[in-house]
């Protein structure tokens, strides 16, 4: 019984207690309320375009620091919003209930048609500036390590972070009577 | 888009659950974890923001000591039933 509770799902990334506390935590917090939420999301999503902006920059130093800055930003609100939406994106199926389960799995269908939105906009933003610089519109093409890795990063990131945008953004205040 | 919690919103489900669950002396809590869902499910049950599968209703009447149409129903319960 003790290492079924201790089971980690590694495919997951959550162990079956941190899920369970999480599901039956009944203090009132104020990471349950939407206003909450949806200002992490509003957050996490300034992170992620602050990371992309910052390509742009020209001055190296500075263009470290808010990379540094948007990173560990990003990392803690990842974080954050998972506690607030009680692991319930991360959360094996045999551990959630039939609504639980309906909530996870149309969130997942959401984050899926964005991310495919936003993969298709960066390959195609791609493929128009390498037509422009076979032109001679562009000086150099957009795939230079500088200017790629910081989108790189940004991607990773909001790979990570949408499935727990999407629900802390749709997610209702919960009431606890 | 809040999620829709009702499988149909169009057509509602009914229920008693609530009048059942206090008149046996049950919290959210134990009627929960008598049928196996969080404590929110039970709520959102009890409001009709959510319709329970088939078997989770079979489960509830088990737990409640009840029949499924004295629990749910597709029309309003008079009341005093």
């Amino acid at each position: 019984m003790a290492n079924q509770e201790k089971k980690f799902y590694w495919a997951h990334g959550v162990s079956r207690e941190e899920v369970t506390q999480a599901l039956s935590d009944q203090k009132d917090s104020v990471l349950y309320r939407q206003n909450t939420r949806r200002s992490l999301v509003v957050f996490a999503s300034l992170s992620i375009m602050a990371l992309v902006i910052s390509a742009f920059l020209v001055d190296g130093k500075i263009q470290s620091y808010i990379e540094g800055i948007a990173i560990a930003l990003a990392i803690a609100l990842y974080f954050v919003l998972r506690k607030s939406c009680r692991l319930i994106a991360e959360a094996p199926a045999e551990l959630l209930d039939e609504r639980l389960l309906d909530i996870r799995n149309q969130n997942y269908v959401t984050s899926y048609g964005i991310l495919a939105f936003v993969v298709g906009l960066a390959v195609g933003a791609v493929w128009m500036s390498d037509i422009a610089f076979d032109r001679g519109m562009l000086d150099e093409p957009i795939l230079s390590r500088e200017l790629i890795t910081p989108f790189i990063i940004a991607f990773f990131m909001l790979g990570a972070l949408l499935p727990n945008m999407v629900l802390a953004w749709n997610l209702p205040s919960e009431s606890q009577s | 888009m809040l999620y829709r919690m009702s499988r149909q919103k169009e057509d509602p489900v009914f229920n008693r659950v609530e009048d059942l669950r206090t008149a046996k002396g049950m919290s959210r809590q134990q009627l929960a974890d008598a049928v196996g869902v969080h404590y929110q499910t039970i709520g959102y049950l009890e409001r009709g923001e959510y319709s329970p599968s088939l078997i989770l209703a079979l489960k509830i009447a088990k737990a409640l000591d009840a029949e499924i149409p004295d629990i749910f129903s597709i029309k309003p319960f008079r009341k005093g039933t």
